[in-house]
């Protein structure tokens, strides 16, 4: 054999090698999950025990410390926890090896892509200098626009700024600082922002025991989550997206409330008369003490009616589509005439509550321009975070509560879930989960400071704008620890607790996209895309023999070789392989003998001139070359664009097309040529089966 | 064995007529999209839900569709996804942030209790991100172009450049008018199968590029028209082999692929058997008109 065609056998036997070496970890890892399903089904029947909470213990290491316990005394406890033991050691095999193998996308083993975008407007109210409702809709406005004209934000932030009379130094930054200034640290505040969003969520996803989930941030405002395998994906958004906001509010004392409810009738009072002008209003600015002889104070049960949205709100336009479909309201029969807002409501204990489908009226009435003015700056409506039985009803309490925390959730050292024993606060019923935080020191001293100077008064501990639950403060609590109930089941509480546990998010997440696949699609796509390359691949594999006889089974050692090297190289590099990615390989293989049939089609023109078969080779070879190369470097160009342009799936066809065009150019010259080479020096090739 | 023995078809002569039949084509398919108000856009495009639901037997379309009205999205598109008992459901909704599918999930689940459902495939786009999607999809198409633009200027000569451009436009021109006419959807998924044709169809031009190139050096003395017909006529066996064998394995994808891809497979197919007429009768004969109005132009100029 001569040197060069030696370096070359050498080349393409040591590419085999390391490629098989790559695609090991893939082929092993079938076996080894097998394997460990296995054992995992023979540890169930061993031991009673759950799957998923096998899993937790798993990612926890405490399988085997759980297994005896649960095994202790019965006869297979030795057993067990080998197993147990023997468990843990595969699970960390299979995790070993699963970052070595090909990565399966989310459409073909199940999972969820999630998209979310900090809500800017609500992220920047929240720093600004003048928080308040109305500068959120302002910055809303600011953000469309720059939207709309494809604008950075605050390039225009400014100039809009000014637009409506505001100064920059006055929303934001320091007084008197530099506009560049607060602009660029503006920018560096939202960046950070960002980053903490996506620590926290890489916190909290942490907690769900997602083999290689994905976070990464997208641009300046979005974060990217890639959830593989998830089983619940409803409630693992429930936790990516809830901004976690924990804040202590003290109640608004009983008297004053009223008045303001008072105001607040009467201003939906003067609406449905139609009688609401300037003067009016005047009047309604001034309380109205003679009216406590309202729901408030009464304690029988209401005479209930039910009324249609239609008579509050008159026939207004946009009100019923505000409501959602169901328009019919719960009112008391006597009141509804005279109280119309009250009316709403009622009590239940010493609480305001509304009925559960008034929820939606009250809110609609309570962002009345008009009633918004009643409502003092520094205090809020909030309503419970959940409804409540009463009298065959359901109730949803209405809390009105100072604006600014006494205490906020960054405080919080460790959240704990327990099950409560029954009696403590008046709500919390026995077997119940509950959530229990412990502030840190500097918490704890305020908390201290707080439940001191307001023992008698109630404190609501509200989660994300929804009050969770508002004691009354007995006495003073020096401990600095807290407790929020009413979870519908203990993987609520465990939910609760990672988020507090992981942080707030510092403003709130907008989900803009969301792709799901279900495990059995996944499945059936695998096995659909395993189906078509098969069979796509026999009847390129038979149709070249038959064509280019013997040379179409050189040409087929090179299209194996091609999808061998595909999948070395997607191994090598832990990509992923999604349905569009399967895609891409069977295109390739079809695509893939496009260079030798350039080839052979050279060659056997060749031969036809007439020359002999070591020159029609090398011309056949020399002249498709570049041929072959322009084709393919613009098809590697067009899968350039195509990975610039797509997401996740079509990447991954991207990505597949790229590699099996360059491994084609490989193993249609190199390999083939090799083979060619090889036959015509060892052999006098008389005519060649072309 | 061998298809295609030599031939000496007169396949730049045909030019007038595949030029016209391009020119219905690509028209009947701008009027279809006229007449439909623009392409049909997947929910990746306007935003909004789109879920596939296997339940345990067989559906009545009419029963699901009276159930989503009851819970007011009665403009929920809803058909059969291959077997009886699958459904795709379409919500064309402005924001995701509301899920209304968890609503459209509920209802069919407490109405149809002995039923059990089983969510195969959801997707939410919210509207931004459609339009940002829209708006990247248009863009990658034209920087592809631009880039073979200047990729084959500077291998070839500007005039391929042209021809190749123009025959990849064509392509997915032809595409888009039959999806159009067809009224198949055009999702991500269809755009990145657009790209594909792009790159397929460029790169059975190039071959016939090549082999022109090569044979204007070697036959200085023939006319051009007859280099070009004797440059397609010897690439003509590779041309029909390679697209017969791309065929194949697309064509099999369509078939066995699975709903998925169906739409992305569909146009593939499509795209190759466009692909492959326009790099003989578009993109060469485009050269040709060029490479004679030069000449005229010189032959006046003398």
């Amino acid at each position: 054999m001569s040197k060069s065609l030696l370096y070359r056998l050498i080349l393409i036997v040591s590419l085999i090698l390391l490629s098989l070496w790559q695609l090991y970890p893939t082929f092993n890892l079938s076996r080894l999950n097998k394997k460990y399903n296995q054992k995992i089904s023979q540890l169930q029947s061993m031991v009673n025990i759950d799957k998923t909470l096998i899993k937790d213990a798993l990612v926890e290491k405490d399988l085997e410390e759980i297994v005896l316990n649960k095994a202790k005394g019965t006869k297979n406890e030795q057993q067990a926890r080998e197993l147990a033991a023997e468990i843990q050691k595969l699970d960390d095999t299979v995790f070993k090896t699963e970052r070595k193998a090909i990565k399966l996308g989310l459409d073909l083993q199940g999972g969820t892509y999630l998209v979310y975008e900090i809500d800017f407007p609500d992220f920047l109210n929240s720093i600004s200098k003048n928080r308040s409702d109305g500068f959120k809709v302002l910055l809303s406005k600011i953000d469309i626009e720059a939207r709309q004209n494809n604008l950075d934000f605050f390039d225009i932030l400014q100039t809009k700024l000014n637009e409506n009379g505001l100064q920059l130094d006055r929303c934001f930054g320091k007084k008197g600082e530099s506009d560049r200034k607060i602009i660029s640290s503006l920018r560096e505040e939202t960046e950070a922002a960002i980053d903490r969003s996506r620590e926290v969520l890489v916190n909290r996803i942490d907690q769900f025991g997602v083999s290689e989930p994905s976070i990464v941030k997208q641009g300046h405002r979005r974060i990217v989550v890639e959830l593989a395998g998830v089983q619940d994906v409803n409630r693992a958004k429930a936790v990516i997206g809830k901004t976690a906001q924990l804040e202590l509010k003290l109640l608004r004392d009983a008297d004053y409330t009223r008045s303001i409810l008072m105001k607040i009738d009467e201003i939906v009072k003067k609406r449905r008369q139609g009688q609401l002008d300037s003067t009016a209003m005047a009047e309604v600015m001034t309380p109205d003490t003679t009216g406590k002889d309202t729901t408030l104070t009464k304690e029988k049960m209401r005479d209930e009616t039910e009324v249609d949205l239609d008579e509050l709100f008159g026939e207004v336009p946009g009100s019923k589509k505000q409501m959602g479909g169901d328009t019919s309201l719960s009112v008391d029969k006597d009141m509804f005439q005279k109280n119309p807002f009250l009316a709403l409501l009622g009590n239940v204990g010493s609480m305001i509550s509304a009925p559960v489908q008034n929820v939606k009226a009250v809110d609609i009435i309570l962002n009345y321009p008009e009633v918004k003015k009643i409502i003092p700056d520094d205090s809020e409506f909030l309503w419970d975070s959940k409804p409540e039985q009463h009298g065959g009803k359901d109730w949803v309490f209405l809390y009105f509560v100072k604006k600014t925390p006494e205490l906020t959730g960054e405080y919080i050292e460790d959240a704990q879930v327990q099950v409560s024993g029954g009696g403590g606060s008046q709500m919390s019923r026995a077997g119940q989960a509950e959530v229990h935080f412990e502030l840190n020191s500097e918490g704890s001293k305020k908390f201290a400071r707080i439940t001191g100077a307001n023992v008698g008064k109630f404190l609501a501990i509200v989660l994300d704008g929804k009050v969770a639950s508002a004691p009354r403060i007995k006495e003073k609590i020096p401990s600095g620890s807290s407790m929020i109930d009413g979870m519908e089941n203990i993987e609520e509480a465990k939910d609760l607790q990672n988020v507090l546990k992981s942080g707030a998010l510092p403003s709130r997440l907008e989900s803009i996209e969301e792709r799901t696949v279900g495990p059995s699609l996944g499945r059936d796509s695998i096995q659909k895309g395993t189906y078509s390359a098969i069979i796509g691949l026999l009847i390129i594999i038979v149709f070249m023999v038959i064509y280019y006889q013997l040379s179409g089974l050189v040409a087929d050692l090179a299209l194996t070789l091609n999808i061998l090297f595909v999948m070395a190289v997607l191994a090598a590099f832990h990509a992923t392989l999604t349905l569009p990615g399967v895609a891409g390989i069977i295109l390739t293989i079809g695509m893939a003998v496009d260079a030798n049939v350039l080839i052979f089609e050279r060659i056997r023109e060749e031969l036809r001139t007439g020359k002999t078969i070591r020159a029609a080779i090398d011309a056949g070879y020399g002249r498709a070359f570049t041929t072959i190369l322009d084709a393919n470097l613009t098809t590697i160009l067009m899968a350039l664009v195509l990975y610039q342009f797509g997401t996740g799936p079509i990447q991954g066809f991207a990505v597949t097309l790229a590699i099996g065009i360059t491994a084609s150019m490989f193993t249609s010259i190199v390999v083939t040529r090799f083979v060619f080479d090889y036959f015509t020096s060892k052999w006098e090739v008389k005519k060649l089966s072309i | 064995m061998q298809f295609i023995k030599e031939t000496h078809i007169d396949f730049i002569g045909k030019r007038r007529i595949a030029i016209t039949i391009s020119l219905i084509l690509i028209f009947v398919g701008i009027v279809s999209l006229i007449v439909r108000g623009g392409p049909k856009y997947g929910i990746d495009f306007t935003g909004g839900i789109s879920m596939q639901l296997r339940f345990e037997k067989e559906i009545n379309i009419g029963e699901i569709r009276n159930i989503l009205n009851s819970i007011g999205s009665g403009n929920a598109e809803i058909k059969e996804f291959g077997v009886n008992n699958e459904i795709l459901i379409r919500i064309q909704q402005q924001s995701i942030t509301e899920d209304f599918s968890e609503k459209v999930i509920k209802a069919l689940s407490e109405k149809m209790p002995d039923n059990k459902l089983e969510i195969r495939m959801k997707e939410a786009v919210g509207p931004r991100i459609g339009s940002e999607l829209r708006s990247s999809a248009i863009w990658a198409i034209l920087a592809s172009l631009g880039l073979i633009l200047m990729y084959i200027s500077w291998r070839f000569e500007f005039k391929f450049a042209v021809g190749a451009v123009i025959a990849l436009f064509h392509d997915v021109m032809i595409t888009l008018g039959i999806f159009s006419l067809l009224g198949l959807e055009i999702s991500l998924a269809v755009v990145a199968a657009f790209l594909t044709i792009i790159g397929y169809s460029l790169n059975d031009t190039i071959v016939v590029f090549d082999r022109i190139r090569e044979n204007l050096k070697v036959l200085r003395r023939e006319e051009y028209v007859n280099v070009f017909n004797i440059s397609i006529n010897q690439t003509l066996s590779r041309t029909v082999l390679t697209s017969l064998t791309t065929f194949v394995v697309v064509i099999i994808l369509f078939f066995f692929g699975g709903e998925v891809i169906h739409n992305f497979s569909f146009a593939i197919v499509i795209g190759i058997m466009v692909g492959t007429y326009s790099s003989v009768f578009v993109a060469s004969p485009v050269v040709v008109e060029w490479f004679l109005k030069k000449e005229r132009e010189k032959k006046v100029r003398r």
